[in-house]
């Protein structure tokens, strides 16, 4: 028995397995399926916002009908990819319970506790949204520049087929579509739905080939440049996985931070009030007061009249920002080059003297 | 495999092979590729994970941080990272708002807020799916397992991923058991494994339904539930710790200490900066406030910054040298402005006071007093003395411009000042965190939680429904007359006396925190922060502020005459120690005694003469006003004094409101009115009086108290005043109606004391109340009773009407909320717990398939 590294790059196998059925609908244009995966450059380069809101409203409507309806008949089609779509049932419920749980019983009280209860409530909600907002869209400080400097995309959307096992009630319509990223995993990144790809170029290595020059990895001899990029993409994955995630829950705590300054107290969210007490008329108003509501709560986060709540406000600013900084600085620059990347990198993998396991 | 391998080969270009491919085309392993050996196993399922087991795993997840970072991890890894991180950011937002809320209950509750809600995530999918559902078909669906790697995972988490055959035998068995799958079915393992996982997928499913409702609302609950003991804890914690850093002359704890020191570098840190800054500035009044108001320790003390301002202006007097002036030189520049004959027809004491003034830099009053005297003198008009004073002014300061203080001169007394006041305030501190942990007005404290507690019982032995608490917080006070009136016809009398009791014994406790020893504890606190700093201030420049502090001014006259005297300084030391120690406990008498009678100085015939003593008695009366030390006794007094009047209110409207007490009240009344009016009152006299009383106790607000009385609210005479307040204001053995409360001593004597004052000092108002002084009572004659309005509003309390009224609505709002949320909460439970006896249940197909295979 022999083991053969890179074994999955091979032609014959690529042009000879294929899962999914190539589509031709009419007006659609075809996507081109390898394997089970349609991967989706051309519209994440022309439309990325429109792609991710396209897929996100899918995930979502799917995640509160179709895969609820699989899980509670205990489908034997149910699969990780649902249970984990599913997750977002729980982030909005629980986002909006939390908001709920602030804010509903205010209305049964007197006019001060009222007004006390709807301040804070208020804030809680305020805290809730900005949580949100601040997690998502920290993420893109680090992964954005590792796209720019390494052209690593760790979002790069791919469409997967399913084709399901009959049951029950469902015979005829087997095939499902999911929303994947080619980088989803570490351990097992759809390497091979990245060859042949035309939007990437002519050559099957393509991708591999821009990699490794944007990494300047050996770019006088770019054979087999997919053996060489593919450690370093593996390695500079985990480190932008990791900083953001981290980077993200700091940022996620500066938004609720922000949401607890007292500016906030000032503006309120009931249309009755804000005319009332704010000459409010049109949501363009609305807007404008909520932004200076906001820059002044920024200001305050970092600056309160308070001395220990603007220092603890500075830190955790503070570590956010290095936290981001420090992630930068690992993804962005090669610190392991002498750990067997370039011509050594494939070799390194394998370890003579232990057992290996074959599947 | 040969043949994917010569594809490969036939791809790659052979006669120019990549360098990595040179010698490592294939690798020989020389047969030691073979599967590994399965390690993994089943975890036991407990609810709860070991500590240890817990500690071992974050120990891991710090080194995976650590290798990640270089880029090595794998996505259980990662996953488990993130899980950590989102604690972590937990933490952060717990740990900021902690700093940035004020009160000590808020901060804790924020860390319970985050672990009841990271609890609440961990908790819910536990007791509404997976014991319930384990309980009924044996299947754990949250089984974890540790596969060959050492990575604790989930069994069902990816339900492609079968792992089912890790169950052991027995394991099975009971499952198929439960489950109910018939005994003898062939393949009856591969049957139990299907179930076991869609049972598993059902509930995972039911765990993301329900979960974001059910956490946060779990959550909230949770910490509603905790908010009760967590103050009670708090509010001990505090009155200990307050009370033993008093005693042992530091803050409690290293934080605390830790704060203090850094808030205090952080201060000085900033008037050393504003001195460097401004140190060519002239010193300005504007410059002293923000110095007093901004930099300086300000001892966390009302109105303090202006005892400190009003020293710092001494400071910068005392270093303005006064000018070299004399009368000739103004004379000489008056001469061609005033008639000679004015100049010379000053007299001396006047000569001496312009000079005095153009001498402290002061040409401006020098000018108007001359031109005020020029006027008189010289019968001039308006006009014509605003122009020569005009042009005296212009002349006067042209001559004598005073001299420039810069801030860089007194900056090195600022810093001996600043010095001075770190001690005080360090000390000072302890003094204020003792009161406010006691008095202090915010939530938490001894005093609000104690006024929760009386609400508790109040409300719980009246048993107020929600509509009438309602009702209550409109202000409609019927509701709770009704409850007694319900009460007492219910023959049910022991109920308003069995909550006199209790609230009585729980004054006892107010008493015994709040009273005699506790004023006691801050004045000697005061004292001593006093005589530590200022005791041996000889410094001029600070003498105001000392004295202010701490007026040791009668221990310097003693001291002084006894150096005079030249007795030995042990000898003084001994008496001075003495005389302060009865100083110390008030007893003035005790120490004055002590002077007169003091054996060795008398043997000497060196005993100290009455006009030393009558000095040293003003000095001793004079220390006992004004002083920041009294300032913070008086205020500790006033804030005990406020809640406890209040509560005593209560304690009297209830008893006097009870209707059991109906005769008893009508036949004070009578007597009453016996003795003022000589005569027996009528059935409707008795009637209108007892209805007065009653709406005294429950609306009589602080501030017009006796002002209410004679304005048309109550059309009473003289006479009927003086019934009611006999039968209001006697002694408490007979205003309290029962027969003899049982318990509540200390607080009986204390609410005897409370309606003596009451009487004497709000109620003795009868000579305003005079038909020939027949004038509204003010602010201003009020005050001439011996009491300001602050001290009657205090003595008086809160009015009945309102303290049932904020109660009635903060009680409304907690159970409104409670009810609510607490049903929301059971909805969830419900449905999951139904939805949950659905799970794992044969569908018609699979009952159909097992029929079909028991029969072959």
């Amino acid at each position: 028995m022999v083991y053969q590294p890179g074994i999955q790059n091979n032609n014959s196998y690529r042009s000879s397995v294929s899962f999914a059925k190539n589509k031709d609908t009419k007006g659609k244009k075809k996507e081109k399926y390898v394997h089970d995966a349609y991967l989706m450059v051309e519209e994440r380069e022309k439309h990325p916002l429109l792609l991710g809101a396209k897929i996100q409203a899918d995930k979502l409507v799917k995640a509160f009908t179709v895969y609820p309806k699989k899980g509670l008949k205990g489908s034997k089609n149910a699969n990780f990819y649902e249970f984990l779509t599913m997750g977002t049932v729980p982030y909005l419920a629980g986002s909006a319970m939390l908001i709920a749980v602030f804010n509903f019983a205010a209305k049964y009280f007197k006019t001060e506790a009222f007004t006390k209860s709807l301040k804070h409530g208020q804030k809680m909600a305020l805290g809730v949204l900005f949580y949100g907002l601040a997690k998502t869209f920290s993420k893109k400080l680090i992964e954005l520049p590792v796209k720019w400097k390494h052209g690593i995309d760790v979002n790069l959307p791919y469409k997967k087929e399913i084709k399901e096992i009959p049951e029950e009630d469902n015979k005829k319509n087997l095939i499902k579509y999911e929303y994947h990223k080619a980088y989803e995993s570490v351990d097992f990144p759809r390497w091979d739905i990245l060859y042949d790809n035309e939007n990437f170029g002519k050559e099957r290595n393509a991708y591999y080939d821009k990699i490794a020059k944007k990494m300047h990895l050996n770019t006088g001899d770019l054979t087999s440049s997919d053996q060489k990029v593919k450690p370093k993409i593996k390695e500079k994955l985990i480190q932008t996985k990791l900083f953001s995630t981290i980077a993200s829950y700091l940022w996620a705590a500066v938004g609720v931070g922000v949401a607890m300054q007292e500016p906030f107290e000032r503006i309120s969210f009931i249309p009755e009030r804000l005319k009332l007490g704010y000459g409010i008329k049109n949501p363009l108003q609305f807007v404008k007061l909520f932004g200076k509501r906001f820059v002044e709560s920024c200001k305050s986060f970092v600056n309160n009249s308070n001395k220990s709540s603007a220092i603890a406000g500075r830190i955790l600013l503070g570590t956010a920002i290095g936290v981001t900084l420090l992630g930068n600085f690992k993804t962005l620059f090669d610190f392991n080059k002498d750990k067997g990347s370039k011509n050594k990198a494939a070799v390194s993998l394998i370890d003579k003297t232990k057992e290996k396991v074959v599947c | 495999m040969s043949n994917l391998l010569d594809a490969y080969q036939s791809h790659q270009n052979i006669n120019n092979p990549s360098p990595l491919y040179k010698h490592t085309y294939t690798i020989n392993t020389e047969g030691k590729v073979k599967p590994l050996e399965d390690k993994g196993k089943l975890l036991p399922s407990r609810i709860f994970g070991s500590p240890i087991e817990y500690a071992k795993d974050i120990k891991k997840d710090i080194v995976n941080i650590g290798r990640a970072a270089n880029g090595q991890a794998n996505d259980h890894e990662l996953g488990r990272i993130n899980d950590i991180a989102l604690k972590l950011g937990s933490l952060a937002i717990a740990s900021y708002l902690f700093v940035k809320n004020p009160l000590k209950l808020s901060k804790s509750m924020e860390f319970v807020g985050m672990g009841t809600f990271l609890g609440s995530m961990a908790l819910w999918p536990k007791i509404a799916l997976q014991a319930p559902i384990k309980a009924r078909t044996g299947v754990d669906i949250h089984q974890k397992y540790i596969d060959s790697e050492g990575r604790k995972k989930m069994l069902f988490l990816d339900p492609q991923y079968d792992l089912t055959d890790l169950y052991s035998r027995e394991d099975l068995d009971r499952m198929g058991r439960k489950l109910k799958v018939s005994k003898n079915l062939p393949d009856r393992d591969n049957f139990i494994k299907q179930r076991a996982k869609k049972t598993a997928v059902q509930a995972n499913t039911l765990w993301m339904l329900s979960a974001g409702f059910a956490s946060p609302v779990m959550s909230a609950l949770a910490c509603n539930a905790l908010e009760t003991p967590i103050n009670e804890a708090l509010e001990k914690s505090a009155l200990k710790t307050t009370e033993k850093a008093l005693k042992q002359g530091k803050p409690a704890g290293i934080i605390n200490t830790w704060i203090n020191k850094f808030r205090m570098a952080s201060k000085e840190k900033a008037l050393m900066k504003f001195l460097e800054q401004n140190a060519e500035n002239e010193v300005t009044d504007v410059m002293l406030g923000r110095i007093a108001n901004e930099f300086l320790p300000n001892a966390n003390s009302f109105d303090f910054a202006n005892t400190v301002k009003s020293s710092l202006k001494e400071i910068t007097k005392n270093a303005q040298k006064t000018l070299p002036v004399d009368f000739e030189s103004v004379s000489n520049i008056l001469k061609d402005l005033v008639p000679q004959n004015f100049i010379s027809s000053l007299s001396d004491k006047e000569k001496n006071y312009i000079v005095k003034l153009i001498a402290e830099g002061n040409s401006k009053k020098a000018s108007d007093r001359l031109v005020a005297l020029l006027t008189d003198a010289e019968d001039l008009n308006r006009t014509q003395s605003q122009q020569i004073l005009k042009e005296i002014k212009h002349k006067l300061s042209d001559e004598f411009k005073p001299q420039k203080v810069t801030l860089g001169k007194i900056s090195n007394k600022i810093k001996s000042l600043n010095e001075l006041l770190k001690d005080f305030s360090s000390d000072k501190k302890l003094v204020d965190d003792y009161i406010s942990a006691r008095v202090g007005d915010k939530s938490g404290t001894y005093i609000a939680n104690h006024w929760g507690r009386a609400c508790k019982k109040l409300f719980k032995a009246l048993k107020f429904s929600e509509k009438d608490l309602m009702e209550l917080q409109n202000g409609n006070m019927q509701v709770f007359f009704e409850k007694l009136k319900a009460l007492s016809e219910s023959k049910d009398q022991n109920t308003v006396d069995s909550l006199l009791k209790d609230l009585l014994n729980l004054m006892d406790d107010y008493e015994a925190k709040t009273g005699t020893d506790f004023l006691d504890t801050v004045k000697k606190g005061m004292r001593k922060a006093g005589r530590n700093t200022f005791e041996n201030i000889k410094d001029d420049d600070f003498k105001t502020l000392s004295d202010k502090i701490f007026n040791n001014r009668a221990s310097q006259i003693i001291k002084k005459f006894c150096e005079d005297k030249k007795i030995d300084n042990s000898i003084i030391n001994n008496l001075l120690k003495e005389f302060e120690t009865k100083v110390d406990a008030d007893d003035i008498q005790g120490a004055l005694k002590l002077l007169e009678e003091t054996p060795l100085i008398k043997d000497q015939e060196n005993k100290f003469g009455k006009e030393i003593i009558n000095e040293i008695k003003q000095a001793l009366n004079a220390s006992k006003s004004g002083t920041v030390e009294n300032t913070v006794t008086l205020m500790a007094a006033e804030r005990a004094l406020g809640a406890k009047a209040s509560l005593y209110r209560l304690i009297q409207t209830l008893d006097v409101l009870n209707p059991a007490n109906k005769s008893k009240l009508d036949d004070k009344i009578r007597v009453a009115f016996k003795n003022i009016k000589n005569s027996e009152a009528d059935t409707e006299t008795v009637n209108r009086l007892s209805e007065i009383i009653k709406k005294i106790l429950m609306e009589a607000t602080p501030t017009d108290y006796v002002e209410k009385f004679t304005t048309s609210n109550f059309n009473i005479t003289l006479d009927e005043y003086r019934i009611i307040s006999n039968v209001l204001f006697d002694k408490a053995d007979d205003v309290i109606l029962l027969t003899k409360p049982q318990g509540g001593k200390e607080a009986l004597k204390g609410f005897n004391q409370y309606l003596s004052e009451l009487k004497t000092k709000v109620w003795d108002w009868t000579n305003y109340m005079t038909p020939e002084l027949k004038k509204r009572v003010t602010e201003d004659n009020a005050a001439t009773n011996g009491m300001n309005a602050v001290e009657r509003s205090n003595l008086i309390g809160k009015t009945v009407k309102d303290y049932m009224k904020e109660t009635a609505e903060k009680m409304y709002n907690s159970r409104k909320w409670l009810k609510t949320f607490g049903i929301a909460m059971a909805v969830i439970l419900g449905v999951t717990l139904v939805a949950g006896l659905f799970v794992g249940r044969k569908s018609k197909i699979e009952k159909e398939l097992e029929e079909n295979k028991q029969n072959g």
